[in-house]
């Protein structure tokens, strides 16, 4: 995998484009760039001829382990791979440890495995079960196995185990990851720990660094979970650390930050100069029966402007970016969800239809606004 | 083969007519697309697939299909069908729509309603507000749905009563299909279909018949059926009624049903079919195949790398294998979603083969519906 950068601005966002994706011959992406949260193998509510209709804004998948963890066998009997399975093997499947829409309970890592959440519950996953599973998925790309349990906020101790342990699980992924020939076309990320402990998170950043990974994943900043739980950048120091990690990163590896961030957020994190993100956020928008339909400017000048006012006021209100469909003004609304929105919903269905869908609880109205 | 006769918003034309059965292939042409029949109808409820978009209905091969008047009358009502034009225009979907009368659903689903000469009165559940149904106004609701098929109220009763109760139901049916006739604004946009009743008493079916027949509608339904009674009865009066019904006009059956009651209607003389059998049962994990039904919740499924139906064109049997659907199968809405397409498009394509086969229905029953051993003593 080879990352270019376009340009680059004072802050430190950028733009890039990546390329050399192995199988995938002469496709590139470009990033900023969003991953398309899928929930077992599947973007939820879209079969894949309406996911198609995302365009290219379809082809990078995210696949979080968890669920798809009771798959392992019948994979490795499958043997063509997760992307095959899934009938998505046109697409960039790219395999995170956990799923970024949950918080998953404090205190269930050890030292010589990770807690994972299936459906059937809790699954311990060491580094040699998460090869195979590696192996048998063979993903284009894959954050290798991380404890993201940096315990309570401050608590240096925890924080400490979190990067070795992620340090020592990394070691060992790679060195399985460059015997392995079936992953020989597949690049591994890895994982910067450290909970809100600056030193730590200095440590992690500086040593993740010096070994080979493509990039790298910014983990356990509190991102996670459901929307309600997830804090703004711009509080708690967060910021700060973000901009700590970054500055023993190189600059030509591209970094990703999981979760439901909002517009302000993301904006905030491509600012300090984050790459990657997933598209969590527009899934547990869509669950609560919501359209996204804030307005960013493609003028440079007013969106500029724009990303000021959004980073000045963290305290932001959700209805400023979405609109519940549940409400009634919507019963006789015969426009598009959003006025000269080009997607599939807004050229072919109303408020009116998707108010009603939503309304008496028929399944059509979550596909429609997924999309 | 007899000639097409022209009614003004459907037109049937005899394609093929089976010389052993009463099968026959026809294309029935109504205002927004031409379908071939037999035809089984998916039901959308409430204006909507269950999950599925109309573009991926039209790929299955879906030519009509039902909405509920019930429904749509309570949400998202006659008004707002009024306002956009017709549910066609609502939901964005090119081809035909049929709807019932609202009688049935109030009838099953709603704890009291009562049943006089005027109408079905009952208190609707999602206001609370008494509400009387009459034939005019379901009518009325149906004219601003705008389907290209609608049905007349009937007064319905469940066929494994006996009594007096069915006699007065089929009387007051003519009675309310002459108010129907009457207050009926859309003739040349929608196809008014009377409903036979009579229980399983083959007398009162026949006055039943004789009556309805001497309406000049463009389309009968054969009502009162599929609701438990024996296999047995059921089939006796399904053909009584196709004898006697006009030859040149479509025969739609209500509520069946399953692949095995498709086969043996289609060649008892029947032209359409609906049930929410298919896309039901699609929800709960199950997908329809030549030999029955595939239960992909079964552990059997796991590590079954095979598709549903190997000889299946539809979307979810092109990409997808048994294992990867046990995976997902009542977990994961898309699970729902690529089962309900097969079964439509299934059901659909089972249901026009049986007879569009060139080698006749007759044979057909030999070959792709040879597991099903069925003798009919009539």
């Amino acid at each position: 995998m080879k990352f270019s950068l376009r340009s680059v601005s004072q802050r430190g966002g950028r733009l890039a484009t990546i390329s050399e994706l192995g199988r995938h011959g002469d496709k590139t992406v470009t990033t900023p760039m969003c991953l398309v949260f899928t929930q077992a193998g599947t973007i939820p509510h879209l079969t894949n001829d309406m996911v198609q209709k995302l365009g290219k804004h379809a082809y990078p998948v995210h696949l979080p382990l968890p669920l798809l963890l009771e798959s392992h066998e019948i994979l490795q009997k499958y043997s063509n791979g997760i992307g095959d399975f899934l009938a998505l093997k046109h697409h960039l499947l790219y395999l995170s440890v956990q799923d970024s829409t949950i918080r998953p309970p404090e205190g269930f890592n050890e030292k010589s495995f990770v807690s994972l959440w299936g459906r059937s519950g809790r699954l311990n996953v060491d580094v040699d079960k998460f090869m195979s599973v590696q192996e048998a998925f063979k993903p284009d790309w894959y954050q290798a196995l991380c404890d993201s349990d940096a315990g309570k906020v401050g608590s240096r101790k925890r924080a400490h185990k979190s990067v070795e342990r992620t340090l020592a699980y990394l070691d060992r992924c790679l060195e399985k990851h460059k015997e392995s020939e079936v992953l020989r076309h597949s690049c591994i990320f890895g994982s910067i720990e450290g909970g809100s402990v600056a030193e730590e998170r200095e440590l992690s950043a500086k040593e993740t660094a010096k070994r080979p990974v493509a990039g790298f994943v910014l983990e356990g900043l509190d991102t996670n979970g459901p929307l309600d739980s997830v804090l703004p950048l711009c509080e708690n120091g967060k910021k700060e650390i973000i901009q700590s990690i970054l500055n023993e990163l190189p600059d030509e590896k591209p970094r990703i930050l999981h979760g439901p961030l909002d517009p302000a957020n993301i904006l905030a994190a491509v600012e300090l100069g984050i790459d990657i993100f997933d598209s969590t956020y527009a899934f547990l928008v869509t669950e609560r029966n919501a359209a996204l339909t804030f307005c960013v400017s493609p003028d440079t000048e007013s969106m500029a402007s724009n990303v000021g006012k959004l980073q000045d006021s963290c305290n932001l209100q959700r209805n400023l970016y979405e609109t519940s469909l549940t409400d009634k003004i919507f019963k006789d609304d015969f426009r598009p969800l959003v006025v000269g929105c080009q997607c599939y919903t807004c050229t072919n269905h109303t408020r009116a239809y998707v108010h009603h869908l939503v309304n008496v609880g028929e399944l059509l109205g979550k596909t429609l606004l997924m999309l | 083969m007899s000639a097409p006769v022209n009614h003004s918003a459907l037109t049937l034309k005899v394609l093929a007519e089976c010389s052993v059965t009463k099968a026959r292939a026809c294309q029935l042409s109504l205002p927004h697309s031409v379908v071939d029949t037999p035809v089984f109808m998916p039901v959308g409820t409430q204006g909507s697939l269950k999950g599925i978009t109309p573009e991926q209905l039209e790929n299955s091969g879906c030519q009509i299909m039902l909405g509920n008047t019930y429904h749509l009358g309570s949400n998202p009502g006659a008004e707002l069908f009024d306002k956009v034009g017709g549910l066609h225009k609502f939901m964005g979907w090119k081809r035909n729509l049929l709807t019932d009368s609202g009688g049935f659903q109030m009838v099953s689903l709603v704890a009291l309603s009562e049943v006089t000469e005027e109408g079905v009165r009952f208190s609707n559940p999602y206001d609370a507000k008494d509400m009387l149904l009459t034939p005019e106004k379901s009518i009325e609701i149906q004219n601003s749905i705008g389907a290209d098929i609608i049905m007349q109220l009937d007064d319905v009763v469940s066929s494994t009563i006996s009594g007096p109760r069915v006699e007065e139901a089929m009387g007051r049916s003519i009675r309310w299909l002459d108010r129907c006739i009457e207050a009926h604004k859309k003739t040349k946009t929608q196809n008014l279909f009377a409903i036979i009743q009579g229980g399983l008493d083959s007398r009162l079916r026949t006055i039943c018949l004789n009556e309805m027949s001497k309406r000049n509608v463009p389309g009968f339904a054969i009502g009162g059926l599929s609701g438990g009674e024996d296999k047995n009865d059921f089939w006796k009066m399904v053909t009584l009624s196709t004898d006697f019904l006009p030859k040149h006009k479509p025969r739609y059956l209500m509520g069946v049903g399953f692949p095995v009651d498709l086969v043996v209607c289609s060649a008892l003389g029947c032209d359409m079919f609906d049930c929410v059998y298919p896309t039901r049962t699609a929800r709960f994990g199950t997908a329809l195949i030549p030999t029955g039904k595939l239960d992909l919740k079964k552990k059997g499924c796991a590590e079954d790398f095979r598709p549903i139906d190997e000889n299946c064109s539809c979307s979810t049997c092109r990409q997808f294998t048994r294992a990867y659907l046990h995976t997902i199968v009542t977990k994961e809405t898309v699970a729902s979603i690529l089962l309900t397409i097969h079964n439509i498009q299934y059901q659909v394509f089972f249901c026009r083969l049986t007879v569009i086969d060139t080698c006749g229905f007759y044979l057909f029953l030999g070959t792709r519906g040879g597991n099903i051993n069925i003798i009919i003593i009539i």
